[in-house]
């Protein structure tokens, strides 16, 4: 019952912050959660931090850029902006360490299906990539080339593009097997 | 030739390999045996120089393997030609347009002219049953065809050390025999990971054992240790169960395999 109630609280919290356009709001209601989370701050800060430090820096600086060669005001908005992304990025994080996904949807069978899905992916794909990228490393006995690096890159993207094709096809017929749907 | 002094690697929360100590000389053929999750891929990717023990070292003819060392490029280019890793699943390995490429991609690394890197991949094509392949796109080979592009890849910068996790598990009968035959005429230091006790013995002489929890629990003549129950079962390596036999109504318990 705790994950649902936290999935409710976390939808509701997106549905505001995606809303609400003031800035005071969003100090209060990022202090709160900070304090909420005091004991993995540093942990869900950094995750937050890494995930948004090279979006949030293309779009405030190309901001910044446009409104200084217009002369128009930017700080509001990129205050805002900024704030906005951070707590809803921060407000994840917090939602992901806290809440077992699989007892939070388990109200619907479709929604546990594509969490299923989703996760098992995820996983495989995280340790296959590991493996890709080791193994490029292992082979590299010299200077990297852009040539090899761009093979690479072709080759990771078609193998997970196949691998997602076949391995959605297997997952699906596994969960039809056990009940999940029928059709 | 190969050293690794307590040492000791964990994956986040999770201890993989526990003050792990052994020497592997030049020439030695061993095959490290665990269950799944044991920690032998890891093992191997350390030797590998691709990830790094949080405690204890790892020395390669003498040198410690570091990151920083392997940030010097010319260490870097004499490691990576000299202990070369064979990866479980194939796919990770093949990235170049053709296995061709694939083949000659060590080499012109290397710098070598053309003719020759043509003339060695046409050699270890070949050698390995695969030159009908050579204008081919490695992801459409079957697994077995996988492999050997791989190991064609690997060979043909002649290293010292050949690397190999669990060389047979994606392939059919008739490969995993050719491959047998194959590694046995090798004249190199080969490590092996297996959990397949029916084949261990095949693949080489000394047999390193790890236990569930990534602690080497058995270091030496790998026949011996295929005769040994006790450290068998200590491995999780083989498994006692209910056995029938075809009308007698008797069951008892069975220990596969039985090399006593």
């Amino acid at each position: 019952m705790k994950d649902k109630i936290f999935l409710v609280f976390y939808i509701f919290s997106v549905l505001i912050l995606t809303n609400v356009h003031n800035i005071h709001f969003f100090l209060i209601f990022l202090s709160i959660l900070i304090l909420f989370s005091v004991k993995d701050f540093l942990f869900i800060l950094k995750k937050t931090v890494v995930s948004l430090l090279f979006f949030n820096a293309v779009v405030s600086i190309t901001y910044v850029f446009i409104s200084v060669l217009r002369n128009e005001d930017w700080i509001d908005f990129i205050t805002l902006f900024n704030l906005r992304v951070f707590s809803l990025t921060y407000l994840t994080f917090f939602f992901l360490k806290n809440v077992n996904l699989f007892k939070a949807f388990s109200f619907s069978k479709t929604a546990m299906f594509l969490l299923t899905l989703s996760y098992s992916q995820i996983n495989n794909y995280i340790k296959v990539f590991n493996d890709f990228k080791l193994a490029y490393r292992s082979r590299l006995i010299s200077k990297e080339k852009k040539e090899n690096r761009y093979n690479f890159i072709k080759s990771v993207s078609g193998y997970f593009l196949r691998k997602s094709v076949s391995s959605s096809y297997e997952k699906t017929q596994a969960l039809k097997s056990r009940g999940f749907f029928n059709d | 030739m190969i050293e690794l002094n307590n040492v000791c690697f964990r994956y986040n929360e999770k201890e993989v390999l526990k003050d792990i100590s052994l020497n592997v000389k030049e020439g030695e053929k061993v095959v490290i045996l665990g269950i799944n999750g044991s920690g032998k891929s890891t093992l191997l990717k350390i030797i590998n120089g691709l990830i790094f023990p949080q405690k204890g070292k790892y020395l390669y003819k003498g040198e410690e393997i570091t990151k920083k060392k392997l940030k010097e490029s010319s260490f870097n280019k004499k490691f990576r030609k000299e202990v070369v890793l064979l990866f479980q699943n194939p796919d990770s390995m093949l990235f170049n347009p053709t296995v061709y490429d694939e083949i000659a991609f060590g080499l012109r690394q290397l710098g070598e002219d053309e003719k020759n890197i043509d003339e060695k991949v046409k050699h270890w094509a070949d050698k390995l049953g695969i030159y009908h392949l050579l204008d081919k796109e490695p992801f459409n080979l079957s697994g077995g065809e996988k492999q050997k592009v791989c190991l064609a890849s690997l060979l043909i910068i002649e290293p010292e050390v050949l690397l190999l996790d669990e060389p047979t598990s994606n392939l059919d009968p008739g490969s995993t025999g050719w491959l047998i035959d194959f590694l046995y005429e090798l004249d190199k230091t080969i490590i092996t990971t297996t959990h397949n006790l029916s084949l261990s013995l095949e693949l080489g002489n000394r047999g390193i054992v790890l236990s569930e929890e990534g602690k080497i629990i058995y270091d030496g003549n790998l026949e011996e240790f295929l005769k040994n129950k006790k450290k068998l079962i200590e491995a999780n390596l083989i498994h006692t169960h209910k056995h029938r036999h075809k009308n007698i109504e008797h069951s008892h318990y069975h220990i596969h395999p039985d090399y006593d």
